[in-house]
C-alpha cells in the first residue's frame, strides 16, 4: 500500500493545486502545466521531447537490477505526470494508430503536422524494436492505471491470481450495470457521437473479463481479439469511417466523458483480470507484439534453471509467463518475472547479437 | 509623446465602431464579431423560410461545411442573404421571402463566408471558393466581375481552403484580404503553402501576398487602429496569431499559442487600448494587446474553442461571448477576462455567437452539437429559447475539423430580427426572432438509439468470437496433448 501512495498523490494533489477558478463543473480536475510551447518548434510543441525524455530515462534505468520494480513504478509515476499535466497530444492506443495513418495522409500537405502526428508512434515503435516493448510495461499511462487497480486488489486480498468466486462475478455484473447507467446518464446530457465509440471497447473489456473469469473463454485464446481491435481501428483510420476518441481522457485536456468512463472501466476490469485491456483488446498492444518478434531485447526463460516454483507466473500481471516459458507476444518487458525468479533463470537477451544461438543457449540452460 | 501614446490618443478620438453597419465586410460582419446587420426598416415583415439547395447529399470529407455562415447586405433596397454551399454554389436570396435571386457556380465547395461591400458604387460580393479562386460578383445580378487565382490549376494540385475575405484598404486602394492554403502532394510539383493575400477590390490585381507557413489560415479581421494604422489579424492552424500591416502585408507581431488555432480573431477597442481576442484548440481564450501582441488576460475553458468570440455591451460594460466545445457559452468581462456567467447547452458549441438587440436588450445566439440554436439573455445568461436545427446529413463526421455555419442576424428597424443559419441537416433556415421565441422547444439532445442498438450487437459479436477462439484453442490443445494412458 505504501508503494501506491505516491501514485494516488500524483492523481489527486496536483489536480487540486492546479485547478483554476474559471473552470466549470464539467472540467475534469486536470490542467496542463505548460500553456505555452517550451520549444518554439511549430507544431511539435513538447510532446516529442517529453516522450524522448521518458524513453531515454527508461532505457537507462531498465538496466538497474536492484529494486527494479520500484524504479519501474517511479518511471510510471513520472510518465503519468507527463501525460496528465504536460503533453496535449493524444498518445492513446487508438489515437496512435489513427495518428500514424493521419500523418501519412498529410505527407505532402502539411509537413509540420505530418511530422507531429507520426513522430510519437514512430518513436514508440523504433524504441520497441531496439529495446523491447517497454512502452507497455514502463510508460503507457493506460497500462499504469490498470496496474494501479490490480495492485490495489493485490494489496487488499494478498492474492495475485483472480478467482471466479460468486462474489467476484456478482461484483463484475454489478459494475457492468453501473457502467450502463453511467453511459445512460451521459447520454441524457449529450449525444453520443461516433467519437465516443471507446464505450464499445469498454463494454467488451468487461464482457471478455467476465467470460475468462467464469472459464467459458480461454485467457490465451481470447487475446486474439486484439487483432480484431487493431484491424477495426486501422480500417476506420484508413477510411475515416469511425472516429474513436482517445481511450484515455487525460491526454488532451478536454471534457470527454466517454473516455473518462472507458478509463474507469479499464481500471476496474483490471481488479478482476490483471491488465484486462492490455490482454484482450489493446490494438496498440497487438502492434507492439508484432514488433516484439523482431526486437533486440527479449525475455527468455532457461528451461534447465527452472524449478517450477511458479514465482515468475504469479509475478507477471499480463499472464505472459508459463512455467519455464515466456510468451514473447504478450510480454511487456516489465522485468517482473526476471526479478521474481529466485534462481536467475529468466534473462533479458540481446537477440540481435547472436539471435538464434543465444536464445537456444538460454532455453537449454547453457548460458553462463 | 511616444508613437504608441499617439496611436492610443487617435483611437480614443475615433468614433466607436458601430455594432453593425450596412455592409458585411468580413467573416462575422464587423470587427467585433457580432454577426449582425442593422438596416432601416422597410414596409415588409420578414417571415420564416427555408431554402434547400438540392436533394443530393454529397460525400462527407473532413473540413467541409454544408453552408458557410450567411453574409447579409442590401441590393436595390431589399435585404439580401448571400451564402456559400458545399455544392460549389454561392446563393443570393431575398432575406424577407427566401426567394432565390441568383446563383453562381464555382469549381468546388464554398465554405468561407462571402463579404459584401460597395466598391465604386456597386454592391459587390466577394466569395472565396475551395477551387483556389476568389470571385468578385455583382450583388444584384450575380455576374462575375473578376477573379483572382491563388494558384493556377495543374493536374496534380491537391486542393485548397480559402478563408472568408475581409474588405478594407491597403494604402489608398480598396482591397480584399483573404487567407489561403493550397497543397499539391505530387513529388514533382510538391507544394504546401499558406498565406494572406490582398487584391485590389476594383479589378482583382494582387497588391501583396505574405506567405505564413504551411497550414490553414482562419478568416482575417481588418481593423482600423488609426489613420495610418490599418491592421489585419489572422490566425493559423500552426498555432500562431499574426498581426499584419494592411498596407504591405508585413508581419508586425505574432503570438504563439499552445495548440492549433481554428477560430478567427475579433477586435475591439478596450478602455486601455485596442484588443484582439482569439481562442484555440487548447481551450484558452486569450485577449492580446493589438499593438504589441502581449497577452492582457486569458480564460481557460475545458475544450476546443473553434468559434470566434463576439464583443457586446451590456449595461455600460463590454462583455466577450464565446462558445466552447465544453458545452458552455461564456460571458467574460472584456477588460479583465473575469467570468460573468456561463450558459450550458447539451453538447459542444461549435458556432460563433451572434448578438442582436431585442427591444433594447442584448441577446446572444449560439448553435450547439445538441442540434439546437440557443438564445441567451446577454445580461443574465438565462436561456430564452431554443430551436431545433436538425441532425447532420452524415452519421460519421469528425468533430473539430469543420467550421460549421454560425447564425447571422438581420435587424430591421421596428421589426422582429431575422435569424439566418445554415443547418448541417441540409436547409438554410431564416427564423423571425419572435416566432422562434414562440416555438420555445427543447427536444432531447438527439437520440442515442443507434448507440443502444449497436452496443448489444457489438457485445454479442465479441462474445461469439471469444467463444469460437476458445473452442479452436482448446481443440488444438487437445490434439497436441499427449494421449492419456
Amino acid at each position: 500500500m505504501i508503494r501506491l501512495a505516491p501514485l494516488l498523490a500524483l492523481l489527486l494533489l496536483p489536480a487540486r493545486a492546479l485547478a483554476e477558478p474559471g473552470m466549470q463543473r464539467t472540467q475534469l480536475p486536470l490542467s496542463k502545466i505548460f500553456d505555452h510551447p517550451i520549444f518554439s518548434l511549430e507544431g511539435t510543441h513538447v510532446e516529442l521531447f517529453s516522450l524522448l525524455f521518458l524513453f531515454l530515462l527508461t532505457t537507462l534505468v531498465m538496466a538497474v537490477r536492484k529494486r527494479r520494480q520500484l524504479i519501474r513504478h517511479v518511471v510510471q509515476l513520472v510518465s503519468l505526470f507527463v501525460f496528465f499535466y504536460v503533453v496535449f497530444s493524444c498518445l492513446g492506443v487508438f489515437g496512435m494508430i489513427r495518428n500514424t495513418i493521419h500523418g501519412i495522409s498529410l505527407i505532402g500537405t502539411v509537413h509540420t503536422e505530418s511530422f507531429f502526428w507520426m513522430s510519437l508512434p514512430v518513436c514508440v515503435l523504433a524504441f520497441s524494436l531496439t529495446s523491447g516493448p517497454f512502452f507497455c510495461g514502463w510508460i503507457c499511462p493506460t497500462g499504469t492505471i490498470q496496474e494501479l487497480f490490480t495492485m490495489l486488489r493485490e494489496a487488499a486480498t494478498r492474492r495475485r491470481a483472480p478467482r471466479a468466486t460468486p462474489v467476484n462475478l456478482t461484483l463484475l455484473a454489478i459494475f457492468f450495470l453501473g457502467f450502463l447507467y453511467l453511459v445512460f446518464t451521459v447520454g441524457e446530457e449529450r449525444r453520443l457521437f461516433v467519437e465516443d465509440s471507446s464505450l464499445y471497447w469498454a463494454a467488451s473489456t468487461i464482457l471478455v473479463s467476465f467470460l475468462v473469469l467464469t472459464g467459458l473463454a480461454d485467457d490465451i485464446a481470447s487475446r486474439a481479439l486484439r487483432w480484431v481491435s487493431f484491424l477495426s481501428i486501422l480500417v476506420s483510420a484508413v477510411f475515416k469511417t469511425i472516429i474513436t476518441s482517445p481511450v484515455h481522457f487525460a491526454f488532451v485536456d478536454v471534457f470527454d466523458p466517454a473516455s473518462a468512463i472507458t478509463t474507469l472501466v479499464l481500471g476496474v476490469s483490471s481488479i478482476f483480470v490483471g491488465r484486462a485491456w492490455c490482454r484482450y483488446l489493446c490494438p496498440w498492444g497487438q502492434l507492439m507484439s508484432l514488433v516484439h518478434r523482431f526486437s533486440r531485447v527479449k525475455i527468455v526463460a532457461s528451461a534447465s534453471a527452472c524449478t517450477s516454483c511458479g514465482a515468475c507466473v504469479s509475478a507477471c500481471r499480463v499472464g505472459a509467463v508459463e512455467i519455464g516459458r515466456v510468451r514473447t507476444e504478450h510480454c511487456q518487458l516489465c522485468f517482473a518475472c526476471v526479478d521474481a525468479c529466485p534462481h536467475g533463470g529468466i534473462e533479458a537477451l540481446d537477440t540481435w547479437r547472436a539471435p538464434a544461438a543465444a536464445e537456444a543457449e538460454v532455453r537449454e540452460g547453457r548460458a553462463p | 509623446m511616444s508613437a504608441r501614446a499617439l496611436l492610443l490618443l487617435g483611437l480614443a478620438l475615433l468614433p466607436s465602431p458601430a455594432r453593425a453597419d450596412s455592409e458585411w465586410r468580413m467573416w462575422r460582419g464587423t470587427v467585433e464579431g457580432a454577426g449582425a446587420l442593422r438596416l432601416a426598416g422597410s414596409g415588409e415583415r420578414p417571415r420564416a423560410w427555408q431554402f434547400q439547395a438540392g436533394s443530393h447529399v454529397w460525400g462527407y470529407q473532413p473540413g467541409l461545411s454544408v453552408w458557410s455562415s450567411a453574409a447579409l447586405g442590401t441590393v436595390q433596397g431589399r435585404p439580401l442573404v448571400v451564402v456559400g454551399s458545399y455544392d460549389a454554389n454561392v446563393y443570393a436570396l431575398d432575406a424577407l421571402t427566401g426567394e432565390r435571386r441568383w446563383r453562381f457556380t464555382t469549381g468546388a465547395g464554398v465554405y468561407a463566408t462571402p463579404a459584401i461591400a460597395s466598391i465604386g458604387g456597386r454592391q459587390t460580393v466577394f466569395a472565396a471558393s475551395s477551387d483556389r479562386l476568389l470571385y468578385a460578383l455583382d450583388a444584384d445580378s450575380g455576374r462575375r466581375l473578376w477573379i483572382y487565382t491563388v494558384k493556377a490549376w495543374r493536374p496534380t494540385i491537391g486542393g485548397a481552403r480559402l478563408s472568408s475575405p475581409a474588405v478594407g484598404k491597403a494604402g489608398e486602394k480598396a482591397a480584399v484580404f483573404f487567407g489561403h492554403w493550397v497543397w499539391d502532394k505530387s513529388l514533382a510539383g510538391h507544394l504546401q503553402a499558406g498565406g494572406v493575400t490582398a487584391v485590389d477590390a476594383t479589378n482583382g490585381r494582387e497588391l501583396w501576398s505574405t506567405p505564413l507557413g504551411d497550414n490553414q489560415l482562419s478568416s482575417p479581421v481588418y481593423a482600423v487602429l488609426g489613420d495610418e494604422a490599418r491592421r489585419l489579424f489572422v490566425a493559423s492552424e500552426n498555432g500562431n496569431l499574426y498581426a499584419l500591416d494592411a498596407r504591405d502585408g508585413k508581419v508586425l507581431w505574432s503570438f504563439t499559442d499552445r495548440n492549433a488555432i481554428k477560430a478567427s480573431p475579433v477586435y475591439f477597442l478596450g478602455a486601455r487600448g485596442p484588443r484582439v481576442v482569439i481562442g484555440s484548440k487548447a481551450g484558452r481564450l486569450r485577449c492580446l494587446d493589438a499593438l504589441s501582441g502581449e497577452e492582457v488576460w486569458s480564460f481557460k475553458t475545458s475544450h476546443w474553442l473553434d468559434g470566434s468570440a463576439a464583443v457586446g455591451e451590456v449595461a455600460g460594460r463590454r462583455l466577450v461571448f464565446v462558445g466552447s466545445y465544453d458545452t458552455n457559452l461564456y460571458a467574460l468581462d472584456a477588460e479583465s477576462g473575469a467570468m460573468r456567467w456561463s450558459y450550458r447547452t447539451r453538447a459542444g458549441i461549435y458556432s460563433s455567437p451572434a448578438l442582436l438587440s431585442d427591444r433594447g436588450e442584448l441577446r446572444v445566439l449560439v448553435a450547439s452539437w445538441d442540434h439546437h440554436l440557443h438564445c441567451v439573455d446577454a445580461a443574465s445568461g438565462r436561456g430564452l429559447w431554443t430551436v431545433n436545427t436538425g441532425r447532420p446529413l452524415w452519421d460519421s463526421i469528425t468533430l473539430g475539423d469543420s467550421i460549421w455555419a454560425s447564425p447571422s442576424v438581420l435587424e430591421l428597424e421596428g421589426k422582429s430580427p431575422l435569424v439566418v443559419i445554415g443547418s448541417y441537416a441540409g436547409p438554410l433556415h431564416a427564423i423571425p426572432f419572435d416566432e422562434a421565441r414562440r416555438q420555445d422547444v427543447l427536444a432531447g439532445p438527439g437520440s442515442n438509439r443507434g448507440f443502444w442498438v449497436r452496443l448489444p450487437v457489438v457485445m454479442l459479436a465479441v462474445a461469439a468470437l471469444t467463444l469460437i477462439l476458445t473452442r479452436r484453442h482448446r481443440r488444438a490443445s487437445a490434439r497436441s496433448a499427449p494421449p492419456a494412458r
